[in-house]
This record gives C-alpha cells, sequence and structure tokens, in this order.
C-alpha cells in the first residue's frame, strides 16, 4: 500500500508535568509500551517516550485514514512493538519503529530535536523513497499554521520537480493530496502542525 | 445535571485549547473539536483530562474514542455522571 502519514510535536508547547502523570500517558500508552517505558533501554526521558509514542501513532492514523476514512484516532490501540535507536536519512539519528495496528504492520522513524519531535510512518522499512521537511515558523494561530505548511511542502516540490504546476487541495475526509494542472496526482503526502513547527512527508514510490 | 448544563461547563473545559472563541460561544452538538475549533490533537488528551477532574468521572477508552464533536462528549459525560 503506498502512503505515508506524519506528526509533529513542538516541546515548547507540551506540558511536561501532566505528560508525566500517570493518568494522562496511560490515554497514549498500551500496556505494551508503558512496559517498555519502564524498562527504559532507550534512555529517554519519559515525555519524550510518551510524545513520540503519540507523533507515531498519530502517524499511523494519517497513514490508515485514507483508506478507512471511518477510522477513530484511538491512541492505545495502535501499539509499538519495537523501537530501536539507529541511523536513517542521510545519517540522521533515529529511532526506528515497528508499530501494530489490528492486522496492519508499519514502520515508523522518529527524530527527537531539542524543540520537537518528527514522526514519519510508512509501509515498508525502506525509507529511501520518503522525502519529509520540517521547518520553524513565527506563528502558532492555526490558519497560519496551515497555509505555512502547504506553501513549504510546495516550495519543496517544486525544487524536485521543477516545472509543474502543483497546488495542494483536500478531500472531504480531510486529508491533503497533491494536484498538478487541476488534476490529482498518485503522491501520497501528509501534513503537520503544532505550536511554531511545520512538517510534510510524502511518498515517491 | 441536563445537557444544557454539561455543554455550558464544556466550554470551560474547552475555552484554554481553542482561540476560535466565535464558534466556542455558538457551541453546538455538532461542532467538531479539530475541524469546528481547530483544536490540536495533541490536546484530545488534555480536554479528557480536565473532563474527568471537572465532573470527577473516570473516561475510559472506548469512551474517548467517541469524543469526536460536543454532541459525543455531552454523551459520553452525561453517561458517566447520571451513572454515579
Amino acid at each position: 500500500m503506498l502512503g505515508t502519514g506524519n506528526d509533529i510535536v513542538a516541546l515548547a508547547a507540551i506540558d511536561i508535568q501532566r505528560t508525566r502523570q500517570v493518568k494522562f500517558y496511560s490515554k497514549i500508552l498500551s500496556a505494551f509500551e508503558q512496559h517498555l517505558c519502564v524498562e527504559n533501554e532507550l534512555q529517554l526521558p519519559l515525555e519524550n517516550f510518551v510524545w513520540l509514542a503519540w507523533s507515531v501513532k498519530e502517524s499511523v492514523y494519517k497513514f490508515l485514514q485514507k483508506s478507512m476514512p471511518d477510522l477513530v484516532f484511538s491512541p492505545t490501540k495502535i501499539i509499538i512493538t519495537k523501537l530501536d535507536p539507529g541511523l536513517d536519512f542521510e545519517g540522521k539519528v533515529v529511532y526506528k519503529g515497528i508499530v501494530q495496528y489490528h492486522s496492519y504492520t508499519l514502520y515508523s522513524r522518529t527524530i527527537i530535536d531539542k524543540d520537537y519531535i518528527f514522526s514519519v510512518v510508512n509501509f515498508s522499512d525502506d525509507f529511501r523513497q520518503t522525502s519529509w521537511g520540517v521547518k520553524q515558523i513565527v506563528s502558532s494561530e492555526h490558519a497560519y499554521q496551515s497555509s505555512a505548511v502547504r506553501e513549504f511542502l510546495l516550495a519543496d516540490l517544486n525544487k524536485l520537480f521543477p516545472g509543474n504546476n502543483f497546488t495542494i487541495d483536500k478531500s472531504r475526509h480531510g486529508w491533503p493530496f497533491i494536484m498538478n494542472d487541476n488534476k490529482e496526482i498518485p503522491l501520497p503526502v501528509s501534513l503537520a502542525h503544532h505550536h511554531c513547527y511545520v512538517a510534510y512527508s510524502f511518498q515517491l514510490k | 445535571m441536563t445537557r444544557e448544563e454539561i455543554i455550558n461547563e464544556l466550554k470551560n473545559v474547552v475555552a484554554p485549547y481553542t482561540n476560535n472563541k466565535e464558534m466556542l460561544a455558538g457551541l453546538n452538538d455538532q461542532t467538531d473539536l479539530i475541524a469546528d475549533l481547530k483544536i490540536n490533537s495533541a490536546n484530545l488528551v488534555d480536554i479528557i483530562i480536565d473532563a474527568e477532574a471537572k465532573y470527577n468521572i473516570e473516561i475510559d477508552y472506548d469512551s474517548a474514542d467517541k469524543m469526536i464533536n460536543v454532541g459525543s462528549c455531552v454523551d459520553v459525560i452525561y453517561d458517566k455522571v447520571n451513572k454515579k
């Protein structure tokens, strides 16, 4: 299945004390993930683990929603079964995950920056055809975030495929798609924004 | 509690997470938390935790999954409050 899903969490906008409360993270993490977190082999601060998991789960939801428009986002039912540090995206340090949602298995890559946590998911463990971008913006106002992430994606698409007339449209179910000369093209894209950060991903093949 | 009382209090619960004050003022059962109030999905858990504290209830996973628009939030809260 060709697709993509991404998410970004701006660390300046999270409430660390609240994230550390069991009543909060137990609404995001499955029992297995809470076990992973307690074992803490990755040596991540609890709040980073929780928001890493959130961004992976949100990415999976965005990926699957395109083939399941009525899908409900239920974080504890999307389960990260494996998470290891590694390198990807041209030598960047990432967290590589395997994620299960019912019979679906997806693969994730997460970057933990000092200012944000960014995740992208794919149906394959090979992300060489996955393009993504993260950018800081000057305002966290919703309309600005929305237009900034679209401008960001279009600018990078135009650099990669010059000479086209790309635009971004939105399906009636809410996910974005790319048009070229007013005709939809088969390039799965995903957009994300949180506070003063925007991000996109697209899957070439 | 009546549905009207819950919906009025729910405005205070969601207010910290939305800048769309016009939509907040006209909150109704069809108001979608993300699409209409522009609440970031990362704040949905905050709203559930705040609602639990406000109404002294516990919202389980399956109930939380239903809380997509104001009507479904009120249904869940009404059910939990009136079962106490």
